[in-house]
């Protein structure tokens, strides 16, 4: 994630939203290693169908799918309350020293919450409801808030994702235009 | 870190937003006298056939008035925008100071710096500390199915978005059109 780690898989933009009732999170399909584009066509977000959530993750692949792992295992023992999980997550890092910081984080949106969930421990739910995270995350988001702030925004939003994703694709060398979508 | 930005390249300073778009352009600025950081000033000035921002170190605001006179009394746009760049280049007062000129027409924009004329086809330029995110959100912006706004009106909603991701923009900006 951090272009310090050079050697690492990084650069990604995974945006995440909760509007009207509905969930969509979309992520882009370029695993890029130094300079080099190694994969195009990643899957970097899933849907955890026994909890109906949302997840995508940027940064180190292992790491990433490492998070995930737990997260899905947090849910488990909480049943499905999903903050309860985020911050019981979190908390693991700080108490276990074992644990290593991973590079990762993680986008979780659901029907009711939405959080940014990082390797290193912080939990973060906006107030907008929209969550992004990776290399062009910043592009993204400006994409979606100014969409919604125009006169007649799009309801889904599952639409309001991919639009930003591609204008962020557009932006940023590390995402690129092979966009998937998952709505709830 | 929320996302990857380099804190090394963060751009402290004035944030300016132009738009070139079907015969119309808007510029606007979020500078602000009683906030500003440092030496650096942001100014944008309305002539009759284009729109001039810039920013740079305040010493060198004479100079963007001077480039205003040189486009004034040229013909061709595109041929002045290339002559400034040279002279802020050659011109062993000039190459002194460091800045950023943004030049718009009806139809073309330019990003103007020492040695470099760079022309935008987008018609989107944004410079400053907020420019990916102006950037982006005009993007979004132009992709909707209907846009009825007026260029202004898009320039000031780019602000409003760059300032709401970015902490070095200010919302309240000052935005000259040509129509």
């Amino acid at each position: 994630m951090n272009s310090s780690n050079s050697g690492a898989f990084h650069g990604t933009t995974i945006i995440g939203m909760r509007l009207n009732g509905k969930a969509a999170i979309a992520g882009d399909g370029q695993v890029t290693f130094n300079e080099m584009v190694f994969k195009a066509g990643a899957k970097k977000i899933r849907k955890f169908d026994d909890f109906d959530v949302l997840v995508g993750f940027a940064g180190g692949a292992a790491d990433g799918l490492a998070l995930l792992q737990r997260f899905e295992e947090k849910l488990s023992e909480h049943h499905g309350n999903i903050p309860r999980a985020a911050v019981e997550l979190a908390k693991d890092w700080r108490t276990d020293r074992y644990l290593r910081r991973l590079e990762a984080m993680l986008v979780v949106v659901s029907l009711e919450n939405c959080f940014v969930i990082s390797g290193t421990g912080d939990v973060v739910e906006p107030d907008d409801g929209i969550c992004v995270i990776g290399s062009g995350a910043g592009y993204a988001l400006a994409a979606a808030r100014a969409i919604l702030s125009s006169k007649n925004p799009p309801t889904d939003p599952a639409v309001i994702v991919r639009k930003s994703l591609e204008i962020a694709a557009d932006i940023c060398i590390y995402t690129n235009n092979k966009i998937s979508v998952i709505s709830l | 870190m929320f996302w990857t930005k380099n804190k090394g390249d963060k751009k402290a300073g004035t944030t300016i937003i132009g738009l070139v778009h079907s015969g119309k352009a808007a510029i606007g600025t979020d500078f602000d006298e009683a906030k500003k950081q440092g030496d650096e000033v942001g100014l944008v000035k309305s002539c009759p056939d284009f729109l001039i921002g810039f920013t740079g170190l305040c010493q060198a605001t004479s100079i963007a008035e001077n480039f205003v006179h040189k486009l004034d009394t040229r013909e061709d746009f595109e041929e002045t925008c290339r002559e400034i760049c040279q002279d802020w280049q050659t011109d062993e007062a000039l190459c002194q100071i460091p800045g950023k000129l943004v030049a718009l027409g009806r139809d073309c924009a330019y990003i103007i710096t020492a040695g470099k004329a760079d022309k935008v086809e987008t018609g989107i330029v944004a410079i400053g500390p907020g420019e990916e995110y102006a950037l982006a959100a005009i993007r979004a912006i132009l992709a909707q199915p209907d846009v009825a706004e007026s260029v202004e009106e898009i320039v000031k909603r780019a602000f409003k978005v760059a300032a709401g991701v970015c902490v070095l923009v200010n919302s309240n900006a000052n935005i000259v059109s040509l129509n």
